[in-house]
């Protein structure tokens, strides 16, 4: 399932990934291979089954039937926490700040809990630099309701950068921003993949992630529709009919 | 300044470890350390359920499992089983933090108990017990049992002298226990539990295990403070140590001190049995449940984040607060209003009323509030 003329082996690895809620399937056996440093950008209208995978990769789901590898090793049964040291770390749609710390602290707990753990005074250091690559240090010693929605959502970001990740899942961080902001935003994710991580992100629009993404998967009812280069995968008469057809052609 | 805390903490509970033998020597009343047994028990009860409840967000309505499992546990063994009492009180200590991790293991291995499910859980715990108590010719069976006095060595002096001290002992336990976990990486474990547990969970703080450490703490030092309380009850129903005084009053002591510091309780605790003590020493005992609900209604209303918060946001009102404090317990002294813990009360109450009325810094007047909101930013960050 790998992506043509990857050499090395994937970071994560979907096999035929079932998930049930009750008699609805979320998930209908997604198999899905990313390499080291690929942007995926996960795409489909809503209840296509993004955000259940984004919970079963990042434990907080577990498959009803099918696996999950990180880095060749089974991880689907694991809990969360066990995955962020793994190096799994996910953003939420909704930003979720602690929300009776200050920004500071917010990146800081992430920091304290890590692959390698710090102690309060070491993680308030480091978690300035988290602050610095996206932008937040001037509110470093805000509370979260002081601050933007925008600058909520850069916490997430850099909060999930603390557990430094060798695999990203933004769940729709880009969903909401004015030009500016998106444009800002771009940017952080272009210095964080130019560190490093893999990087999917789950968009409701494909619009948003051609620009940006390597490689884009679309969903559609649980199963995958198409996979491939942003340029291939737009002009896919199975994606264009099925999920893109309106609103490409009202755009374009 | 975390040690030089610890160890102001640990010199004053040393010190007063001395104020039975300052008794002896100026012969001041022997209701003055009763009354000195009472807040430290309740700080150590408001205490433990903080730990738990305050620090993870899983508000508990069970405090009184806790306690009554330790009052039982050394009660009968001590008179049943002729058990040493000091040993009674490690072994009611175990019990209760046993108890504890089997409701914890209950109630946190089911994602869906959280909030209102929680608390009524740990009710239904309470009620259990209490029927256990009631019914079982073991535990209880319905007729009392009356404490002996138990042997213990002389140093420790009188009867009265030797509760006042374990009280002290215990409730210094669970104050230095509060302490080290808000200051620890654990608290901050559990503070994030308590404002985004699932994220919490997602960024790698094992949200189960502390949970359940949690629980396990404030059950033991729940239950080790009843196996004191088993002596100065000295004679144990199951209506009179089953009962919702312990669970409700650790909550309105709780959530009146504030929650979210190691402070916040014992502040509460020392307010509020000093108010339920003028009211009884009143003749207005009756009406100690009507106050207190009041309080905690408005409390909650209107000052949820709790005295502590207060007092560390608004430094001017914090000066007033104590102003009136001392104004109101010297013009009570000098009106002769009752004896000298009653003219403390009323300072009390009145410091408290100061820091109650009126709106917190954070609704303030404009200009006012950046000021307070960064220097109370800058705070949060050193608790």
């Amino acid at each position: 399932m790998s992506t043509p003329g990857q050499a090395s082996p994937p970071v994560l690895e979907c096999v035929e990934v079932v998930r049930q809620f009750g008699g609805v399937r979320a998930l209908a056996g997604v198999s899905l291979a990313i390499a080291p440093g690929e942007i995926v950008g996960l795409v489909g209208p809503n209840g296509s089954g993004k955000s259940t995978l984004v919970n079963v990769i990042a434990g907080v789901y577990a498959p009803t039937s099918g696996e999950v590898r990180l880095d060749g090793r089974r991880v689907d049964r694991l809990e969360p926490h066990v995955l962020s040291h793994l190096g799994v770390a996910r953003t939420h749609q909704i930003p979720k700040p602690f929300a009776s710390m200050t920004v500071r602290d917010n990146v800081a707990v992430a920091l304290m809990f890590g692959r390698i753990s710090k102690n309060l005074a070491e993680a308030r250091r480091s978690a300035g630099e988290y602050l610095d690559v996206v932008g937040l240090t001037a509110h470093a010693d805000s509370l979260p309701q002081e601050i933007n929605l925008h600058q909520r959502q850069l916490l997430e970001l850099a909060r999930a950068l603390a557990t430094r990740p060798a695999l990203l899942l933004l769940d729709e961080v880009l969903a909401g921003l004015n030009p500016a902001e998106l444009d800002e935003a771009v940017r952080v994710l272009r210095q964080i993949h130019g560190g490093g991580a893999t990087i999917v992100m789950v968009e409701h629009l494909i619009r948003v992630v051609t620009g940006f993404a390597t490689r884009v998967v679309v969903l559609d009812r649980g199963a995958k529709l198409a996979d491939g280069p942003p340029d291939v995968v737009m002009n896919d008469p199975a994606v264009v009919q099925a999920y893109l057809g309106r609103e490409h052609r009202a755009r374009s | 300044m975390r040690h030089g805390r610890l160890a102001a903490l640990l010199a004053l509970a040393a010190a007063l470890a001395f104020v039975p033998n300052v008794q002896d020597a100026t012969g001041f009343p022997t209701f003055y350390l009763v009354y000195s047994y009472f807040l430290f028990f309740w700080i150590a009860q408001s205490t433990s359920w903080n730990i738990l409840s305050g620090y993870t967000g899983y508000f508990s309505f069970g405090q009184g499992a806790f306690y009554g499992l330790g009052v039982y546990t050394a009660g009968d063994l001590l008179t049943r089983e002729g058990i040493n009492y000091f040993v009674t009180i490690p072994i009611a200590g175990a019990l209760g933090g046993v108890l504890a991790a089997a409701v914890g293991a209950l109630a946190f291995r089911l994602g869906s108990l959280r909030g209102e499910i929680f608390a009524l859980l740990t009710l239904a715990v309470t009620f259990t017990l209490s029927a256990i108590a009631q019914l079982s010719t073991w535990v209880d069976g319905g007729q009392g049992i009356s404490i002996a006095v138990p042997p213990y060595p002389s140093f420790l002096g009188e009867y009265q002298d030797l509760i006042y001290r374990l009280g002290l002992a215990v409730a210094t336990l669970s104050v230095v226990v509060a302490f080290l976990i808000q200051n620890s990486r654990f608290g901050w474990g559990l503070f994030a539990i308590r404002d985004e547990e699932d994220v919490a969970e997602e960024l790698g703080v094992p949200t189960f295990r502390y949970k359940m450490l949690a629980i396990s703490v404030s059950g033991f030092l729940g239950s080790l403070s009843g196996a004191v309380a088993a002596l100065q009850i000295g004679y144990l129903t199951p209506e009179g140590v089953f009962n919702l005084t312990v669970p409700l009053l650790v909550v309105v002591m709780s959530v009146l001190g504030g929650r979210r510091h190691w402070l916040g309780p014992v502040i509460g605790a020392v307010v509020i049995y000093s108010l339920q003590e003028r009211l009884t020493n009143s003749g207005l005992g009756d009406w100690g449940q009507v106050v207190l609900g009041s309080i905690l209604v408005l409390i909650i209303l209107f000052a949820p984040e709790g005295l502590h918060e207060r007092l560390r946001r608004q430094p001017r009102r914090a000066v007033a607060s104590g102003v009136a404090l001392v104004v109101a317990t010297v013009a009570s002294g000098l009106a002769g209003w009752g004896i000298a813990s009653d003219w403390l009360s009323t300072g009390l109450i009145a410091g408290t009323a100061v820091l109650l009325v009126g709106r917190p810094a954070a609704r303030g007047s404009g200009k006012r509030r950046r000021p307070l909101d960064a220097s109370h930013a800058g705070d949060a960050a050193v608790p």
